[in-house]
């Protein structure tokens, strides 16, 4: 009984660890310091200190009250820290930044990120759990459609080029919504690729297909407008 | 019919996938409206390839 009791503070600790730690890292590279400087508004550094409180308030409410301190710790406190940059303004400008620090502060958001994520504990069956759902195991739903493998390979490799040329934008303003960009391309090219590799076919059978040309009617409409008014501008110049 | 719809969602998105390419060097080349216009592009092209494939309920 009492290793139990143990083992479950020693868990207990290594969680709240694990989400304090690289969050107060997080802060410190990337809200402490910009709002240290000299010059900046009473308000960020409020908002600041408040995001702080808001992270501690988050991982001591955790165990008693799970969803209230993951409403503080993680949403409240990311919403704090993009507030008080907000209100940092030009100092956050791009050309400010040090590279190296930025860098350093990216990685203190990466792991707290992980730092509020969980994985399956050796030897756990999720299905044992109580409050699981009973009933027939889900068969698998067959094989995926052929081809599926080249086309999300295709996606894949398209998605990698806005990517590499995001790299090649030297204006600073610009090269950090290029990146920015790239990202949102490269997740949507991976998405509808995944979509369209496994939902092609019999998976998601639509009949007649002329219905599927209909389905898609108005956004191939928007489209050949666009490519319309593009050969047009090509043309005019 | 079948095949020629499942081509045409793959051209769609091999489409998007070359829009968002240009748009972003483009950017790199200061040509900032045509980037936005591949952007645009490629959206549409994505959208229109995941269009083609889902099913929506009936009187929609």
């Amino acid at each position: 009984m009492s290793a139990d009791v143990d083992e479950r503070a020693a868990n207990e600790l290594v969680r709240r660890a694990n989400v304090l730690l690289p969050g107060v890292y997080a802060w410190a590279a990337t809200v402490l310091y910009p709002v240290s400087l000299h010059g900046v508004s009473v308000y960020a550094r409020v908002v600041a200190g408040a995001a702080l409180a808001t992270l501690l308030a988050g991982v001591a409410l955790g165990r008693r009250r799970p969803s209230l301190g993951r409403a503080l710790g993680l949403h409240g406190f990311v919403m704090a820290c993009v507030l008080a940059w907000v209100l940092l303004g030009p100092v956050l400008a791009v050309d400010r930044l040090e590279p190296t620090k930025a860098a350093v502060g990216a990685v203190g958001w990466v792991l707290f990120a992980f730092g509020w994520g969980g994985s399956r504990e050796p030897e756990h069956v999720p299905e044992d759990d109580p409050r699981a759902l009973p009933g027939e195991p889900l068969p698998p739903r067959g094989k995926l459609p052929r081809g599926a493998v080249l086309v999300l390979s295709l996606a894949i490799a398209g998605a990698a080029f806005p990517l590499i040329f995001a790299w090649r934008v030297t204006r600073s303003a610009h090269a950090l919504f290029a990146h920015a960009v790239a990202i949102g391309c490269a997740v949507a090219l991976v998405s509808s690729g995944a979509e369209i590799a496994v939902r092609r076919g019999k998976w998601a059978p639509v009949e007649p297909q002329t219905r599927r040309l209909g389905q898609a009617a108005a956004s191939l409409t928007i489209l050949a407008i666009v490519i319309v008014v593009g050969v047009i501008e090509l043309f005019a110049n | 019919m079948r095949k020629i719809v499942d081509a045409l969602s793959i051209l769609l998105l091999l489409g998007g996938a070359s829009a968002f390419a240009l748009g972003v060097k483009a950017l790199g080349d200061e040509r900032d409206l045509a980037s936005l216009y591949w952007l645009v592009a490629g959206a549409l092209l994505l959208r229109s390839s995941t269009d083609l494939l889902r099913p929506k309920p009936e009187g929609r």
